[in-house]
């Protein structure tokens, strides 16, 4: 109720009596407003929708609030600490039963010829079982180990052909792929229905001009059977046995699962399928595989504004791209907990998600790939998996990039984002996912300022001396993880991997092997029984999993205030002190009064007088020290001195605001927006001419952005080539919009920068009016509040680039409005805020 | 604007820091050159600095079946695991020095840096601030950004950031010495391109000049002047680095081209091109600081195979951009060798666990080495670790008595080296005499 009131209080305070004209610290707090609830500075319409008498500011923030701009500035927060992306080189998700290697081979008529493959694919010929569907003594080629075949290709028969390989509709290449006959091949339109398409390699034949219909496949991987039957070919291999003619490896050998259930069913989803059957291939359309070359997935790249909004593509192969979905199946997660308004312990503890085409084709085919390495021993051969692929929508097929569905619940073990997979591999080992989650959402850090470390005996972190100060916190959070394999996602479940497991009881841990020194702590092992890695922090923290941890976490009373702190620190720009504790506690307490909603959190901090007096960072031109402005005669639209309202107080000392860069994203936006709504490769398109704009690449890698696959923070502080980006992104901008808006001369309303009637060599008032508009524009308030001298000085700078040209296609005066245009764009305070 | 002039503008700045009482008499004239490179990921310093070849406590040390010895220079068999490296000198080393090797006479070596903390942005931002983190973010003003504002304030860059963990973080810093903070040394040569538009050189020199005026006027007026007054020195700077020559021989092709020994294709990849570009920088007379990182280290899996190959790649980087030190005049002074005034400080976060996890990698441990190359330093190796868990052990009496080096000793002894107090950035450490030359 008191914090109701509060708001109420400060949304009056931030309107106006009918009449009054907005002062520049409201025109700035608007701005601010605009850049954190719209994610972009205010265009000239709502400026003036702004400045009308009996504008109603808490509708408007209202409406901001339930939109998607809102949404994303409260989920970069929490993108920003978790840092859910990762390096480019790591983790390629390249199980062998999924990845469908790429080769080729000479055809009957002499022409080369893709073939994909699974490496270890079992196959009833010895000289061909475990590898390529020929020997190289058949086509004269090896496999490249990454890249096109090595040797002299001679032809390879047509009967051998058929009888080895099938040609097949793949799911990359026919919308249809489930039908008997499919014929809704990929085309240019396919970036539009389902937001991805194939470059030439995928498209065509190696040609490059006849048009891929169907790719051909070892016959064994085309397989379709959901079940197979164990096969064990009975033959004994030694590490000494000499290569069989032709052949790159050597023979497979019968793994001890084959051997015990020869002719029986076996699951073709399983990793034991696969190694141990005959009868286990791809599925229908090649669905439960990937191509891992060539790189032919041309997939949205450089996306801070969303994957729907790239300001690049690259093409990778399928194996690579799922990484991205990973990614972004934790943003789509965050967008629609803070997007809905839900309650923000849902990132922790709810078993829903938000999922795309290939991340069903993961879950639902691929998860289980990883599972179950020398689990096996110990009798894991299928996997628990955390996303129950039942519940994944059975209408949402890979090639779906752009079509996302949420998940009700992912399975009893799901837990927010914790188990998702782009959590388990950023943060791969236990300590780091528990470090992580202890950090983001209590607000705390593992430091052990002073502690020594002397030389110790002691296994267990929580008594040894030093290391306790940590880990006597950090051993059990980490406990919660214990059913989680370490840079992975498989689930470990009770009945293969107990907490205590006699069998694997040893009376010298030093000499434990295979799957008991995997699972099970030798330091924690001894002659009775043995104890599963991770379990000794704490042994009922084991069966509660995550979501055990979600509980503690969001039941702790740092929960609320961690979420203040971090949502406010975000809002303001800036540390919270000492003196915002009272404010914080109760923003916390107002925040558990409305469910652990963020929307009515960030309504109060936005309403508060904190955030009005970010206005203060810029100053105003009466400020201490400004210099006095001259009178201007005849200036209709620019008021003398003393007619400009009341300035905003200035706070000093060392709670004063300080004033940082827009964030990059919302520059961004402003720019597109700027551009007439064009879209990051329309700009490229559109601007390129005249040498004056490159890739957006290089100058995303200079505005601040954070780079969360090499956890290279958000730069809020200017520096040179900062500020060089932005000036020749600035540049470009302006020079596009002169042409297009001045030198084309489009009807006002189809004026995106230049919405103003230009007259050859204005003079300073009709410089002042064209003027006005881009000042609006770009520093979001009307030049008749800036300081006073600032028309003149533009002005002089118009008629000093006007008196040395024209140039080129624009004319003298064109040119002019482009300099003005570029040094406005980028302003101090088009920048600052 | 032209680079001279520029030079002529900021001249202010440098006679500034020339009347400052010095805090040393060895105080340094700023005409020397700092290159910090951050490994990160946290290194295994039982492959080079403190090598381990026994089993031994918790010691597992490299051997074939752990670790890919193909390619590595220095890799001789022994017993299970390898040779210590000595060549002849007092250093003991592991065999993924690789060509560092070569320059044993002048780098010097700090082992057993107590880290406390094995958390990579903790550790990364107490490496380089000589403070752990305070509520998420640095505390201190890191080590590039004292030297830049002390010693850099008149180069046109002075402290340029390529994914080096810079903080700009204290009142008593000079606000040009903020860093340029960049992800690739690309972004920084594009960015100072400039098309062939509707504007010109002449054009763009107004609105720089204008946009300073704003920048400035906004300064006087505001309470915390900071940000204005910032941006205001970046716009002045921009005449002299748009277009032109510079964004020309700072391009990665020139460079690649000028500096053809980085031109590697292996574990690190393209971050490399921040060594040519950080050479150019000083040869140009232009920046007195360059910092960039080179990540893959923080191996917990099966990539430990390939940590000795990475980090003999690292070493081999070091040792190119030395030999080109080596091989270049000082900008400024007469018959002097780049390299007697160019000092280089490489670090990681932590080190990595002396026992291998089931996944044949290893963890974060909270023990560190430094490398050190500088003509201010004494060769050799410096601190030590127990034998059998790889901690850090006590070698000095500092003023609260013996304990291990850590991380702000370190750094108030590099910046006591160059005359710079360390108690006007560094809360804690002492400097270590027995570091210095």
């Amino acid at each position: 109720m008191r914090a109701a009131l509060a708001v109420a209080i400060a949304v009056a305070a931030l309107s106006r009596e009918a009449g009054a004209e907005p002062a520049l610290s409201g025109y700035r707090t608007f701005r601010h407003l605009a850049i954190d609830l719209l994610g972009r500075p205010p265009t000239r319409a709502e400026l003036a929708a702004f400045a009308r008498p009996g504008f109603d500011l808490g509708a408007w923030i209202d409406a901001g609030l339930a939109g998607p701009g809102y949404a994303e500035r409260i989920r970069r927060i929490y993108a920003d600490l978790l840092k859910l992306d990762l390096p480019e080189g790591a983790n390629p998700f390249t199980p062998p039963s999924v990845v469908l290697r790429w080769t080729q081979i000479q055809g009957p008529d002499g022409r080369m010829i893709d073939l994909y493959f699974r490496d270890n694919q079992r196959r009833k010929l010895p000289a061909i079982d475990g590898q390529v569907c020929f020997t190289s003594a058949e086509t004269g080629l090896q496999a490249g180990a990454d890249g096109p075949p090595t040797g002299t290709p001679r032809p390879v028969d047509r009967a051998l052909l058929d009888e080895r390989t099938v040609v097949v509709k793949p799911w990359w290449l026919y919308a249809d792929y489930r039908d008997r006959d499919p014929h809704d091949r990929a085309g240019p339109d396919w970036i539009r229905r389902f937001g991805y398409e194939l470059a030439w390699p995928l498209f065509t034949e190696p040609d490059g001009k006849t048009p891929m219909t169907g790719v051909r496949v070892c016959r064994e991987e085309a397989q379709t059977a959901d079940t197979g039957r164990v096969y064990a070919s009975g033959r004994i291999v030694q590490k000494s046995d000499p290569l069989l003619p032709g052949r790159l490896t050597r023979l497979p050998a019968d793994t001890p699962f084959a051997r015990a259930n020869a002719g029986r069913a076996v699951s073709c989803l399983s990793p034991a399928g696969f190694e141990s059957s005959l009868d286990c291939g791809c599925g229908v359309g090649l669905e439960r595989c990937l191509p891992a070359a060539p790189a032919g997935f041309v997939q949205p790249w450089l996306v801070p504004l969303g994957v729907d909004q790239p300001f690049d593509r690259a093409a990778r192969p399928a194996a690579l791209w799922m990484r991205t979905w990973w990614s972004q199946e934790a943003i789509h997660f965050l967008d629609r907990t803070f997007g809905d308004d839900r309650d923000v312990r849902e990132l922790l503890t709810s078993p829903a998600t938000t999922i795309n085409g290939p991340l069903a084709q993961f879950y639902r085919f691929l998860s289980g790939a990883t599972c179950c390495g020398d689990g096996a021993e110990l009798g894991y051969r299928e996997a628990e998996p955390l996303f129950d692929p039942a519940a994944v929508p059975a209408n949402l097929l890979p090639y779906q990039v752009s079509t996302w569905a949420t998940v009700a619940s992912r399975g009893p073990h799901a837990a927010g984002v914790m188990t998702m997979p782009i959590f388990l591999l950023k943060y791969p080992t236990r300590r780091q996912r528990a470090h992580a989650i202890y950090s983001a959402f209590l607000c705390r850090d593992f430091v052990a300022e002073t502690a020594q470390l002397p030389p110790s005996d002691e296994p267990d972190l929580t008594r040894r001396p030093g290391c306790a100060t940590c880990h006597r916190r950090l051993e059990p959070l980490a406990a919660y993880f214990a059913r989680i394999r370490e840079s992975d996602w498989t689930y470990l479940p009770p009945a293969q991997f107990p907490v205590v497991q006699p069998r694997c009881a040893s009376g010298d841990p030093a000499r434990m092997a295979g799957a008991c020194r995997t699972f099970y702590d030798p330091a924690f092992t001894d002659a009775r029984t043995a104890e599963l890695r991770g379990a000794h922090g704490d042994p009922a923290h084991v069966e509660a999993g995550p979501r055990g941890l979600a509980a503690e976490i969001t039941a702790s009373p740092l929960f609320a205030s961690c979420v203040v702190q971090n949502v406010a620190q975000g809002l303001l720009g800036r540390a919270l002190t000492p003196d915002d504790d009272a404010w914080k506690a109760d923003l916390a307490s107002a925040l558990v009064a409305h469910g652990y909603r963020v929307r009515p959190l960030v309504r109060a901090i936005v309403t508060s007088p904190r955030y009005r007096d970010r206005a203060g960072a810029l100053p105003e031109p009466g400020a201490s020290g400004a210099p006095s402005a001259p009178a201007t005669s005849g200036a209709a639209s620019a008021p003398s001195a003393s007619s400009v309202p009341p300035g905003h107080p200035a706070i000093a000392g060392p709670g004063a605001p300080r004033a940082q860069m827009l964030p990059a994203e919302a520059m961004l936006r402003a720019y597109l927006t700027w551009f007439g709504g064009l879209t990051p490769e329309q700009v490229v398109q559109r601007a390129h001419g005249d040498d004056r704009f490159d890739a957006w690449s290089y100058y995303l890698a200079a505005l601040g952005l954070p780079d969360h696959h090499v956890d290279a923070p958000r730069v809020s502080q200017s520096n040179t080539v900062m500020v060089a980006a932005l000036g020749r992104l600035g540049e470009a901008l302006c020079a596009y919009a002169a042409e297009h808006d001045l030198h084309d001369h489009p009807p006002l309303p189809a004026r995106a920068v230049f919405a103003f009637e230009p007259v050859a060599g204005p003079t300073r008032d009709a410089f002042a009016a064209g003027f006005d508009v881009l000042h609006q524009t770009f520093l979001g308030y009307p030049a008749r509040l800036a300081p006073a001298d600032r028309v003149d000085r533009f002005h002089a700078l118009y008629r000093q680039v006007a008196a040395r040209h024209p140039r080129g296609r624009l004319t003298a005066d064109e040119t002019a409005w482009v300099a003005v245009c570029t040094a406005l764009v980028q302003h101090p305070e088009a920048e600052l805020y | 604007m032209r680079r001279r002039d520029a030079l002529k503008l900021l001249a202010g700045g440098a006679a500034a820091v020339a009347l400052r009482p010095t805090w040393s008499a060895a105080a340094t004239q700023p005409d020397d050159f700092f290159l910090f490179i951050h490994a990160g990921g946290g290194w295994d310093v039982t492959l080079w600095a403190d090598p381990r070849n026994q089993r031994r406590g918790l010691i597992e040390p490299a051997t074939p079946g752990n670790t890919d010895t193909g390619g590595l220079e220095h890799w001789k068999p022994a017993g299970d695991s390898f040779e210590i490296v000595t060549a002849g000198s007092s250093l003991a080393l592991g065999p993924a020095i690789g060509k560092l090797l070569d320059l044993r006479d002048r780098i010097a070596i700090i082992n057993g840096i107590a880290m406390n903390t094995v958390s990579h942005e903790d550790g990364t931002a107490y490496s380089t601030t000589g403070r752990h983190r305070s509520g998420g973010a640095a505390a201190a003003a890191s080590v590039d950004v004292v030297i830049a504002s002390e010693l850099g304030t008149a180069q046109l860059m002075p402290d340029i950031a390529v994914r080096w963990p810079s903080a700009f973080t204290g009142d008593r810093l000079d606000r040009r010495s903020a860093p340029l903070r960049v992800g690739t040394v690309d972004a920084i040569t594009k960015s100072f391109e400039r098309g062939t538009g509707p504007l010109d050189a002449a054009d763009r020199d107004a609105i720089t000049a204008l946009l300073t005026d704003e920048a400035r006027g906004l300064a006087r007026r505001a309470a915390q002047p900071d940000a204005a007054d910032r941006i205001a020195s970046q716009y002045q700077a921009l005449p002299a680095l748009v277009g032109g020559d510079f964004t020309r021989a700072f391009s990665p092709r020139q460079l690649r081209a000028a500096y053809p020994e980085f031109d590697v294709h292996g574990l690190l990849g393209d971050p490399v091109v921040a060594a040519p570009f950080a050479l150019e920088a000083f040869r140009r007379n232009i920046a007195r600081c360059v910092g960039f990182g080179l990540g893959g280290f923080d191996t917990h899996t099966a990539n430990q195979r390939q940590h000795a190959r990475r980090l003999q790649e690292l070493f081999g980087v070091i040792a190119a951009i030395v030999r080109r030190l080596d091989a270049t005049p000082h900008p400024t002074r007469h018959a002097t060798r780049l390299s007697e005034r160019t000092h280089i400080l490489v670090v990681s976060e932590f080190c990595r666990t002396p026992q291998l996890n089931p996944a044949g990698g290893r963890d974060h441990y909270p023990n560190n080495s430094a490398l050190v190359i500088s003509p201010r330093f004494r060769p050799g190796v410096h601190g030590k670790t127990d034998p059998d868990q790889l901690l850090p052990v006590g070698v000095r009496r500092f003023a609260g008595g013996v304990r291990p080096i850590a991380p702000p000793d370190l750094l108030a002894t590099f910046v006591a080296a160059f005359g710079i107090d360390p108690r006007r950035y560094l809360r804690d450490g002492e400097v270590v005499r027995e570091l210095l030359a």
